[in-house]
């Protein structure tokens, strides 16, 4: 049992914390406010190679492990959740499927650049009527000779207006459910798709969620990630990584949250002394502290366990699932420590309620998240009781 | 960062498992019911060196630090919490505060960390903290030796222990002394009966104008080491009545039908077992954190008010989750959950209580702040 960091992930750490300190609080408050991407601040996330932090430097990437990712986006999303997500999907949803399943050529083509930052991606799974009952999707990819033809609409699509490369998840057999799946690198300078409705969201407003439609849209063979009917097993292990980074992303709110809570109970007075004083504030922070840390050591083990090549499944459903629940318990006390205060726009406190809310639900909700564990832990239990 | 036991600890580990197992598990119901006592659970733990724990090798301990201790603890309160907690005692806090207070007397120390006597440690008293200046055990020196005269209530150990360190007043501040509980001037009772961890010796002390045999000095020091030390193994109690009450509700989940198939079928049954293995895993790996924590020596930090106050709240409703998983059979002495339910009431009013171990996190947090 080890609880050190290595010099490197403490290396990650501190860059990471300095940028958030530097770049990304100033900025936060305005990108929720405008609905902005913040394009320069994606800029120089690539620069510290932070889009593909677990890639390979020959591809493109910073060649660390999962768990430096974690840290970094952690960090990051103190600093702001909008920019969070943008660096969660490009990381966990688009490169690291094209790293795992991917050849070559795909990599060179494009894991590099994604890596790298200098393109941007997306992930399409779910849709209008489906979303982590994935089998349930009516977007088609049907084989036309070196093509596949691709028609329906992808719903929720994170960076969806930004990116420029997708992975797109689509029925190649109809007839067939979880084994007529299969997973593509759509290429938006290759196959021109349409994108639809732009959401206006509660939070996250930094980050763009679109639909993405596809219309007789043609995507080349070599396009394909792993083969034919392998589409299920790439996006179910996708989203055991992406949740890793999701549950770091509710670290990360809760973390900013937590500390201003904390900072305005030093400030603030009541009856003659700081409300940070009196009992039920002090229970409040004590509590936020404590299941902070929770949920760091839920991630990290999830990580560590993906680092490790391990089964990490539960593991990352249990991260997503704590902290994010975690992440919006927090943020709520936050805000009711501020009081009034913590009601208008002048403090950050609503923001991160609202930034907060979304974890809960992207990427698995917290009901899927207990379906897993919950059939991971009986089947356990049904094994050793025979 | 590394989540995998040592070859020592893992070895500890299914030592211990497996002596829960053979020794532990079933006898457990009937020490809880008053019949019989774990007399020979705690003689066979001393045989297997595990009474000495953080005691140095050359006085007879297996010198292992606060990880191995905490997952030792867990393993045996998952088989029985009230031996878990007498096993806590001696190790970590009457020895504990022997080997924090500098006790060098290789000779005294040999029979405690080879576990031939028990040590408690008897420092809080009903109305004071063990620190208070109130303590209303006083100590006074007459020549050479130093005698007491005061009552401790609710001393894990006070029955079966030959010596006690006792903390008293004096009147340059609270100081610890080693008492030979079979002196003179010492009497012994056995504390009513909690309603929990009914396997656990507990007895009230009094002393009246009773001899030390050593006096360990001045007790701030020591005294905040073993209540570190005792939140630790509060959490990792904590732990292992959690682990053994999800064991317990998860397995009867799968067996027990309604509308035709297991109940471990509907969705409410499943949130319960994911939300109890969930915060079951947090608090273990918090608990293995304060216990790395306090293995290395690092300067005091806030981890182990942590683990205490994660493990504790969890314990309470990962309990109570099981004994409503069982329905109605929960409720009764036929299934183990019942204990198990009353032994987390129990711990969480341990090393100060959860409300008490918040103040002490949120005052370190305003420190930081």
């Amino acid at each position: 049992m080890e609880f050190a960091l290595t010099e490197i992930q403490q290396m990650v750490l501190e860059t990471a914390r300095s940028f958030a300190d530097n770049e990304l609080l100033p900025i936060a408050a305005d990108i929720d406010k405008t609905g902005t991407f913040p394009a320069a601040q994606v800029k120089k996330l690539a620069e510290l190679g932070f889009l593909g932090v677990a890639v390979d430097e020959k591809w493109g990437g910073a060649g660390f492990d999962n768990l430096s990712y974690a840290i970094a986006m952690e960090e990051i999303s103190r600093g702001c959740a909008s920019t969070g997500v943008i660096m969660s999907v490009n990381n966990s949803l688009v490169c690291d499927p094209i790293k795992r399943f991917g050849n070559d050529v795909q990599k060179k083509t494009w894991l590099k650049p994604l890596a790298q930052g200098k393109r941007l991606g997306c992930f399409a799974l779910s849709e209008p009527g489906s979303g982590s009952d994935a089998a349930g999707m009516r977007t088609t990819a049907i084989r036309d000779g070196d093509h596949y033809i691709v028609n329906g609409t992808k719903n929720w699509i994170t960076n969806g207006k930004e990116a420029d490369v997708c992975i797109l998840i689509a029925h190649s057999d109809p007839s067939e459910r979880h084994r007529g799946i299969s997973a593509f690198v759509v290429d938006r300078e290759q196959t021109p798709y349409g994108i639809g409705k732009v959401e206006d969201k509660l939070g996250i407003k930094g980050s763009s969620t679109t639909s993405l439609v596809f219309e007789d849209a043609r995507v080349p063979v070599a396009n394909r990630l792993g083969e034919e009917g392998d589409g299920f097993k790439v996006a179910m292990s996708t989203l055991d990584g992406g949740r890793i980074g999701i549950a770091a992303q509710a670290l990360g709110i809760a973390r900013i949250a937590f500390e201003e809570a904390l900072a305005y109970s030093r400030e603030r007075s009541a009856f003659g002394k700081v409300i940070g004083d009196f009992g039920a504030i002090r229970e409040m922070l004590a509590d936020m502290a404590t299941e902070i840390d929770a949920a760091r050591l839920l991630i990290w083990r999830a990580a560590v366990g993906k680092d490790r090549g391990e089964k990490f499944g539960k593991h990352s459903a249990m991260a997503k699932l704590y902290a994010s629940e975690m992440s919006a318990r927090v943020c709520h006390k936050a805000l009711q420590i501020h009081g009034g205060y913590g009601y208008v726009k002048e403090y950050n406190a609503e923001r991160h309620v609202r930034d907060a809310r979304i974890t809960e639900i992207y990427e698995g909700t917290s009901e899927i998240q207990r379906l897993v564990i919950a059939r991971e832990t009986q089947k356990a239990f049904a094994a050793s009781h025979g | 960062m590394d989540f995998t036991l040592t070859e020592t600890q893992d070895m500890i580990r299914d030592t211990v498992r497996s002596f829960v197992a053979g020794q532990v598990r079933e006898p457990a119901l009937r020490w809880n019911e008053g019949h019989g006592d774990a007399a020979g659970a705690l003689r066979a733990l001393a045989d297997m060196g595990l009474l000495g724990v953080l005691a140095p090798e050359r006085a007879g301990g297996a010198e292992l630090d606060a990880l191995s201790l905490a997952v030792m603890i867990t393993e045996l309160a998952e088989g029985d919490a009230g031996l878990a907690a007498m096993v806590a005692h001696h190790n970590a806090q009457g020895l504990g505060f022997l080997l924090r207070a500098g006790f060098t007397d290789t000779k005294a120390l040999r029979p405690f960390a080879a576990g031939k006597q028990l040590l408690c440690l008897a420092a809080a008293e009903g109305e004071a903290h063990a620190d208070a200046p109130d303590l209303s055990t006083r100590a006074t020196q007459a020549g050479d030796t130093w005698r007491l005269t005061g009552a401790k209530r609710l001393v894990p150990l006070g029955n079966r222990a030959s010596h006690a360190v006792v903390v008293a007043a004096t009147e340059s501040g609270a100081r610890g002394f080693l008492v030979d509980l079979s002196g003179e001037g010492v009497t012994r009772s056995a504390s009513a009966p909690l309603v929990g961890l009914r396997s656990c010796d507990l007895a009230d002390l009094r002393f009246d104008d009773a001899a030390a045999t050593h006096d360990l000095g001045p007790a701030a020091e020591a005294l905040a080491h073993t209540r570190a030390l005792g939140r630790l193994c509060a959490a990792a109690m904590a732990n292992g009545v959690a682990r053994a009450a999800q064991a317990a509700g998860v397995t009867y989940t799968l067996e027990r039908k309604q509308f035709g198939k297991p109940i471990a079928r509907f969705q409410p049954l499943q949130w319960q077992t994911a939300d109890s293995a969930t915060e079951l895993e947090a608090a273990e790996l918090l608990t293995w954190r304060a216990a790395w924590t306090l293995a290395q020596g690092t300067a005091r930090s806030l981890d182990v008010e942590k683990a205490a106050i994660f493990a504790l709240e969890t314990v309470a409703r990962v309990t109570d989750r099981a004994l409503q998983m069982h329905g109605g059979y929960g409720y009764t002495v036929d299934f183990p959950v019942e204990r198990h339910f009353r032994d987390a009431a129990t711990l969480r009013v341990l090393a100060d209580g959860t409300d008490v171990q918040r103040v002490a996190l949120a005052r370190g947090l305003a420190v930081q702040a």
